[in-house]
């Protein structure tokens, strides 16, 4: 009765302002996830495309609320308008590309979606996710973004299929840009990668990427490819700077707030996770800023301070 | 064996060249070498090889020399545009990246209007619609700082010359067909103008060795000949007319490109898929042989609209089937071909490279239909082979009456001074939210690095200013009529104002100023203060 309650719930029919459902336990051999639908989504004309945003190993687990705190979902919240459906699914470990279909063609099944539109972005261990599924569906994704991770999937020459936008930082501790050299490395062993694009950013550290989910032009670079274009070249009038990374909270919508709905009926945005940091030597409200995937700005207004107050080690400061 | 044999046949081969004929000597099918990608080179003793790539087995190309009499070897590599006292062709150097630039002063930016000039218009129906006046695509204005000798005999020419003449001249190649000469600091005009009566949209070329020879070209016709010609600033009278081509493989004789001149000798391609080499030693400027060449297999050429690029004694064209040709200027024959996926028009860019030359251009979205990808190239120019391929998505625009192609244009813009190691282009990208893009790539790898949408696309070629502290800001315009400003290390406009209506021609920056023409019968020019 519960699990019915809860399939209900994600099936709510559509009201006439964006919602973003908790899906749990509602695909057989899938993943919980969040669902996005625009305010203007229409069943009956199937032309949305689909996003699908892969977290890294943070937010990995049970607790769906964790999967808010960065990445497509988040953005959503803050102001990023995304014209697609978008899902936000959640693992506790690596990414099954299998399990990740069986969500996507759910989806499918439900909403009607523009197939040709499908998207996949992720960063860290969803950079890994990323590029597992799409080697593994090369034919059913228009085009992929996949952030400081690599691969591990047998062959990685349906990579060179599709157009697909590596991007890697090269301080960063965490995962190694030569990760993503090495899948380059297998990429250029496979033959034409003309429709790779490949940014080593100087000096960018792993967590700094995450505002690449917080940009326009992330979203207008996926949205430039579809299945449908016969020789599938890669938009490569884009590029990536830390001056772009910098403004990526800029220019959001403050007046677009999508209702954050979850399975067991609460509004999230009245019941929202805080989420605590207690300080420590050596920090600075810039560091805890990018550690936390927010900004200096944002940090001021949680915690009702200045950015030019003193840390007090010990202090517990709300990041989220 | 097999490699003595093609050697024997390549030396007869390469006799064939030499031989001072005016049969067309048509080679069709190139003897493919078993065991290499290239026919072995002859070395020159300067310059580059001359060497045919495996690439050029699938073009059919003739060679006509026309007067045996005449030299056929460029006598040196030197770039004569580099010492001219102005901006005498399209982008001012063989290069094609402009040999001119502005400095800015101060900090706050400024746009405003110095001159307007304003040309007649002309009303006439041709075949291609009503083309009025003020300048076209790619319409650069050329600019020429006359020495004392010339100024002085240039004085003594009566009535074709203002009473004072001044040394500083502005030429205008208008689309109402008449070429204008422009006091650069009045905006006066300071000599009659030379009527050709014919649509003009290139930009004209002046001989850098100041013999007072300038090469214009007409673009749309509207009276016989149609073709171009050759302006005698001595006598201020035309002093050579050609015509229509009839050994040309394709009928439309204009020539909007912007011909070039080296080691003697001038290189005009036309719009009739031919490429002429003019001798032009002792004062002379005469036909020595010309290029036909086709990709399919019947005698039917690709036209070219652009300019030829030149290194050394390889030139560059590009033509509106997507080709990009590298030509050995001496024996006039292909040394590679190179297939860009769509109509190419803008004018390539040639740079040097730890010795080795690579080429930029980048096609239009045109054969592929409403929407496709511009590639934007960067090849080596010794062997055509890609370094990179840039795809950028772009869109035909759509109007009532007509439809114009996306993707580029203009000519590419090396970076410099903080922006070492870029290069610069607008493209057409014709989609709701980004009508225009100027691109900021890494010539290294083609990456982008910046970029700023243009309230219209942009047809027009950027330019280059300098401030105090070596910063790289990218002059450019639209379509709409728009100037902007651009800081090109971030892709931020600093300034943007509505000048005229519609520039398609490229500027040229004289004095720290700019002087650009509009389709909408204006010349300006333009200050940054």
């Amino acid at each position: 009765m519960k699990k019915l309650l809860l399939f209900l719930i994600c099936l709510m029919p559509l009201c006439s302002f964006a919602q973003v459902y908790a899906c749990r336990d509602s695909v057989p051999n899938g993943y919980n996830f969040w669902l996005y639908l625009p305010d203007d989504y229409d069943s009956t004309r199937a032309d949305k495309p689909v996003v699908m945003f892969l977290h890294g190993k943070s937010l990995c687990g049970r607790d769906l609320n964790k999967v808010l705190r960065y990445g497509c979902i988040d953005a959503l919240r803050r102001g990023r308008e995304i014209d697609a459906v978008v899902i936000a699914p959640q693992s506790s470990g690596a990414w099954n590309p299998q399990k990740l279909m069986n969500i996507y063609e759910w989806v499918q099944e439900k909403y009607p979606v523009d197939t040709n539109r499908l998207y996949v972005l992720g960063m860290s261990l969803g950079g890994y996710g990323t590029l597992d599924f799409v080697a593994t569906y090369p034919d059913k994704v228009a085009a992929a973004i996949a952030m400081c991770g690599g691969a591990t999937a047998k062959t990685l020459c349906g990579l060179n299929d599709l157009p697909l936008w590596i991007i890697h930082g090269t301080a960063d501790k965490a995962v190694s840009v030569k990760c993503s050299d090495k899948v380059v490395e297998s990429m250029c062993s496979c033959g034409d990668t003309s429709r790779l694009m490949y940014d080593r950013m100087k000096g960018v550290n792993h967590s700094q990427l995450a505002r690449v989910f917080y940009l326009d032009q992330t979203y207008e670079w996926l949205f430039e490819h579809s299945l449908a274009d016969s020789a599938r070249l890669a938009d490569k009038s884009y590029g990536i700077t830390t001056s772009i990374l910098k403004d990526a909270y800029a220019n959001l919508n403050k007046n677009f707030k999508p209702n954050i709905i979850d399975s067991r009926g609460k509004n999230q945005e009245t019941n929202r996770d805080k989420v605590y940091y207690t300080i420590k030597k050596g920090d600075t409200l810039s560091k805890i800023a990018v550690e936390h995937y927010t900004t200096v700005s944002i940090l001021c207004k949680l915690n009702n301070m200045k950015k030019t107050d003193k840390l007090r080690i010990g202090r517990k400061i709300r990041v989220s | 064996m097999k490699q003595l044999a093609f050697v024997f046949l390549f030396s007869i081969l390469m006799s064939a060249f030499s031989c001072s004929s005016v049969q067309p000597q048509v080679f069709v099918e190139e003897p493919k070498p078993e065991t290499t990608d290239t026919i072995p080179p002859v070395v020159v003793a300067t310059g580059f090889p001359d060497t045919m790539f495996a690439s050029v087995e699938k073009v059919m190309f003739v060679i006509d020399t026309m007067d045996a009499s005449l030299p056929s070897e460029l006598y040196d590599f030197e770039d004569l545009y580099e010492d001219a006292p102005g901006i005498f062709m399209f982008r001012g150097s063989p290069s094609r990246n402009p040999n001119f630039c502005g400095r800015l002063h101060g900090e706050s930016i400024n746009i405003s209007v110095d001159w307007v000039f304003t040309t007649e218009k002309d009303t006439a129906q041709t075949s291609h619609g009503v083309w009025y006046g003020g300048t076209g695509w790619t319409g650069q204005p050329v600019y020429v700082c006359w020495p004392d000798s010339l100024l002085q005999r240039f004085r003594s020419l009566g009535d074709s010359v203002v009473e004072n003449l001044n040394r500083k001249e502005i030429i205008i190649a208008s689309l109402c067909g008449k070429v204008y000469f422009v006091d650069l600091e009045s905006g006066e005009q300071s000599r009659k103008s030379y009527d050709t009566k014919n649509v003009l949209k290139g930009t004209p070329s002046l001989n850098p060795l100041l013999n007072g020879h300038l090469y214009v070209g007409h673009g749309v016709q509207k009276h016989t000949p149609f073709g171009n010609t050759v302006f005698d600033f001595n006598t201020h009278k035309e002093i050579h007319a050609f015509g229509k081509d009839p050994n040309a493989w394709r009928g439309w004789c204009a020539y909007d490109s912007s011909p070039v001149v080296v080691g003697g000798f001038v290189f005009r391609p036309g719009e009739n898929g031919t490429i002429y080499k003019y001798y032009v030693g002792d004062g002379g400027y005469k036909l020595q042989s010309t290029l036909r060449y086709s990709l399919t297999k019947s005698k039917s050429s690709p036209g070219i609209e652009s300019s030829m690029a030149v290194c050394k004694n390889y030139g560059y064209v590009t033509d509106n089937a997507g080709n990009i040709l590298c030509i050995n200027l001496n024996t006039m024959h292909p040394v590679w071909h190179y297939f860009n996926h769509d109509d190419t028009d803008a004018t390539p860019l040639v740079d040097v490279e730890d010795g080795v030359p690579y080429v930029y251009t980048g096609c239009e979205v045109d054969r592929q239909g409403d929407a496709g990808f511009s590639h934007f190239v960067k090849l080596n120019g010794l062997t055509g082979s890609v370094v990179w391929d840039d795809t950028i998505s772009c869109k035909r625009s759509q109007f009532s009456d007509k439809s114009l192609d996306g993707g580029m244009y203009g000519s590419p813009l090396l970076g410099g001074g903080d922006c070492e190691g870029m290069i610069f282009s607008n493209f057409c990208i014709n989609k709701a939210k980004v009508p225009g893009w100027l691109i900021g790539f890494d010539k290294a790898d083609g990456r982008v690095v910046c970029r700023a949408k243009t309230k219209f696309n942009c047809w027009s070629s950027p330019v280059a200013f300098y401030n105090d502290k070596n910063e790289m800001f990218i002059f450019t315009a639209d379509t709409g009529g728009y100037v902007y400003l651009i800081k090109g290390k971030t892709g931020e406009i600093v300034a943007t104002e509505k000048i005229g209506s519609n520039f398609e021609s490229s500027p040229i920056v004289v004095d720290d100023k700019i002087i650009l023409g509009s389709r909408g019968n204006k010349i300006y020019k333009i200050s940054l203060q």
